[in-house]
């Protein structure tokens, strides 16, 4: 990009028009001939011719050079971004492995908070024959309802935590694969570098050479449109998996405080029993 | 450290002790288990003071001690946590100690239920056989193990990645139908996750390898299955690659193989896994002078 600009300024105040090309050519055939010719290179006009020759022959190798440093810094670009992909793709799989066992980590939980109130119901039909009346009162009905209860909002949230990433994440991906299609024609940035529909005005002005490298340097912008577009793809489902994520941590969160104090209080209340 | 040491040492003299002395009728009906978990338990501080003075063997053998203990008591969750912590002492100095206190760990695990742990041991295992102990036929096996508890846990994609390095090392033993079918089975469950999808474009292209390993007829056949199945695996690099390298392999044309191998090399690295394989494939078309 930075190298057309230095190309288009050359070639503006230089060679600004087709026939330049064909007049160079001749130029150099009749330098040198001239050089090989003229036995005494006195005239002002062969002197003149010269120091333009080297001027030229001079400016022809900075934009050789620029155009090779361009094509390198475009293809390490794209190993640059090829690496992020991998990078990337490699972080999806442990944040899903990791959401795995989070979701273990959920349901034991959920049997933890059970079994807690089972042993809660216990410890108070130890305690006292009031505390057994109460229970067997309540036994039959307390029992059933606040395990699948507490259970559904949790599995009916995470469903549909799930598939409220899906539906997003899919809709992301679908259109980030479409404008994978046409992001090379009609991208915004590539009309501004004048590269998407105006190729052909740029192309003629240049020698054969500086074809192919415009050609090379095309193609590897394309090659870093196309990963950018993927890149932003995984990105945006990172962000929405860690979100989700961390949506369950802080249910876990609670749920662990609880069975922590539970506990707690079961561990008192036995204690005390035991002392007794 | 040797301070710790002696300590250490007189820890497991002590528990020696108390364990042979309630060999007695009355020791053993009384205060015979408070007897044995005294002598867990000075076990138990042995092994931290060894692992304290870097004694990595005797640590270990300490938790081996503790974890025989709590087995006979009936504690299995103890004995297995045990035995993992003198795996974890073994892995330093004796990789085969540390195998073989985690298959016993394994076998406790089993017994109880909890599959997704000795899932994760037999991971271990095979980690271990892998970098310290080298042994690939084991490793595989064990990471086969894993992988199949994984699967009976529903824990997917960690059954995955054993299946990956199962696959590799398939691979490189050249088992090349196994690891076709491992790496196919992955690619397509991957496919429909939104996340995992981007990963299947190097899940094809360890598969095509695989393929080109074979015959190349069932490459291009594979390739036409993998761009139906994902579209966008077209636009890939890999795809790319694949493409040129199957034109040169029945051109019989070596050095544009090196040469479109190398082109690729530059732009992302090739590992050890794919040089090995590609290097097989160039000696195959060495090895196969225009057959037609």
């Amino acid at each position: 990009m930075a190298g057309r600009r230095y190309i288009t300024d050359l070639n503006t105040p230089f060679f600004s028009v087709d026939e330049d090309d064909v007049d160079d050519e001749t130029f150099l055939r009749h330098s040198k001939s001239g050089s090989s010719g003229y036995v005494l290179p006195n005239t002002s006009y062969c002197q003149e011719k010269s120091a333009l020759e080297d001027k030229r022959l001079q400016l022809l190798e900075r934009k050789k050079e620029i155009e090779d440093r361009t094509v390198q810094s475009s293809e390490r670009s794209i190993s640059l971004l090829r690496d992020s992909e991998q990078i990337g793709v490699a972080t999806a799989e442990e944040l899903i492995r990791q959401r795995e066992q989070l979701e273990r980590t959920e349901k034991r939980l959920d049997d933890i908070n059970n079994a807690l109130r089972f042993s809660q119901k216990h410890i108070q039909g130890i305690k006292s024959v009031f505390g057994s009346l109460k229970n067997y009162l309540s036994g039959k009905s307390g029992e059933q309802v606040p395990g699948p209860s507490l259970k559904q909002p949790d599995d009916s949230s995470s469903s549909f935590g799930t598939t409220a990433t899906s539906s997003p994440l899919a809709s992301t991906v679908n259109s980030s694969k479409a404008n994978l299609g046409s992001t090379n024609e009609n991208h915004p940035g590539l009309k501004i570098r004048g590269l998407s529909g105006d190729h052909d005005t740029w192309s003629q002005p240049d020698t054969s050479s500086g074809n192919n490298v415009n050609k090379v340097i095309d193609r590897n912008l394309e090659d870093m449109c196309s990963s950018l577009s993927r890149l932003k793809g995984l990105a945006q489902g990172l962000g929405e998996e860690i979100d989700t994520q961390n949506e369950v941590l802080d249910r876990l969160n609670d749920k662990t405080d609880k069975a922590d104090f539970t506990i707690l209080r079961q561990n008192k209340e036995m204690n005390k029993l035991l002392k007794k | 450290m040797s301070d710790n040491e002696q300590k250490a040492m007189q820890l497991m003299a002590e528990a020696e002790k108390k364990l042979n002395s309630s060999k007695g009728f009355f020791g053993s009906l009384f205060g015979g288990s408070s007897k044995v978990e005294e002598a867990v338990d000075c076990y138990q501080r042995a092994a931290n003071m060894f692992k304290m003075a870097k004694k990595w063997g005797s640590a270990g053998n300490a938790f081996c001690e503790a974890a025989t203990l709590h087995a006979k008591a009936g504690n299995k969750h103890d004995a297995a946590t045990n035995y993992v912590d003198a795996a974890n002492c073994f892995k330093k100095s004796d990789p085969n100690e540390a195998v073989s206190s985690l298959l016993k760990a394994i076998e406790i695990y089993t017994d109880m239920g909890r599959f997704t742990m000795a899932a994760k041991h037999h991971q271990s295992i095979a980690e271990l056989y892998e970098t310290e102990a080298v042994d690939l036929d084991r490793a595989v096996q064990h990471y086969e193990q894993a992988a199949d508890y994984f699967k009976g846990e529903e824990s997917n994609s960690s059954a995955n990645k054993c299946m990956l390095k199962v696959a590799q090392y398939a691979a490189q033993l050249e088992n090349y139908d196994k690891a076709i079918q491992i790496y196919e089975q992955v690619a397509s469950s991957s496919l429909e996750s939104s996340l995992l999808k981007y990963s299947c474009k190097e899940y094809f292209f360890r598969a095509a390898l695989c393929h080109l390993c074979v015959d190349v007829l069932n490459a291009q056949h594979a390739l036409e299955r993998y761009q139906e199945l994902y579209p966008a695996f077209q636009d890939s690099r890999e795809y790319k690659l694949l493409k040129v390298l199957i034109d040169h392999m029945e051109e019989q044309n070596v050095d544009g193989f090196t040469e479109a191998v190398k082109d690729y090399d530059s732009i992302s690295r090739l590992d050890q896994w794919y040089t090995t394989i590609l290097l097989r494939i160039k000696k195959q078309v060495n090895d196969n002078p225009d057959l037609r």
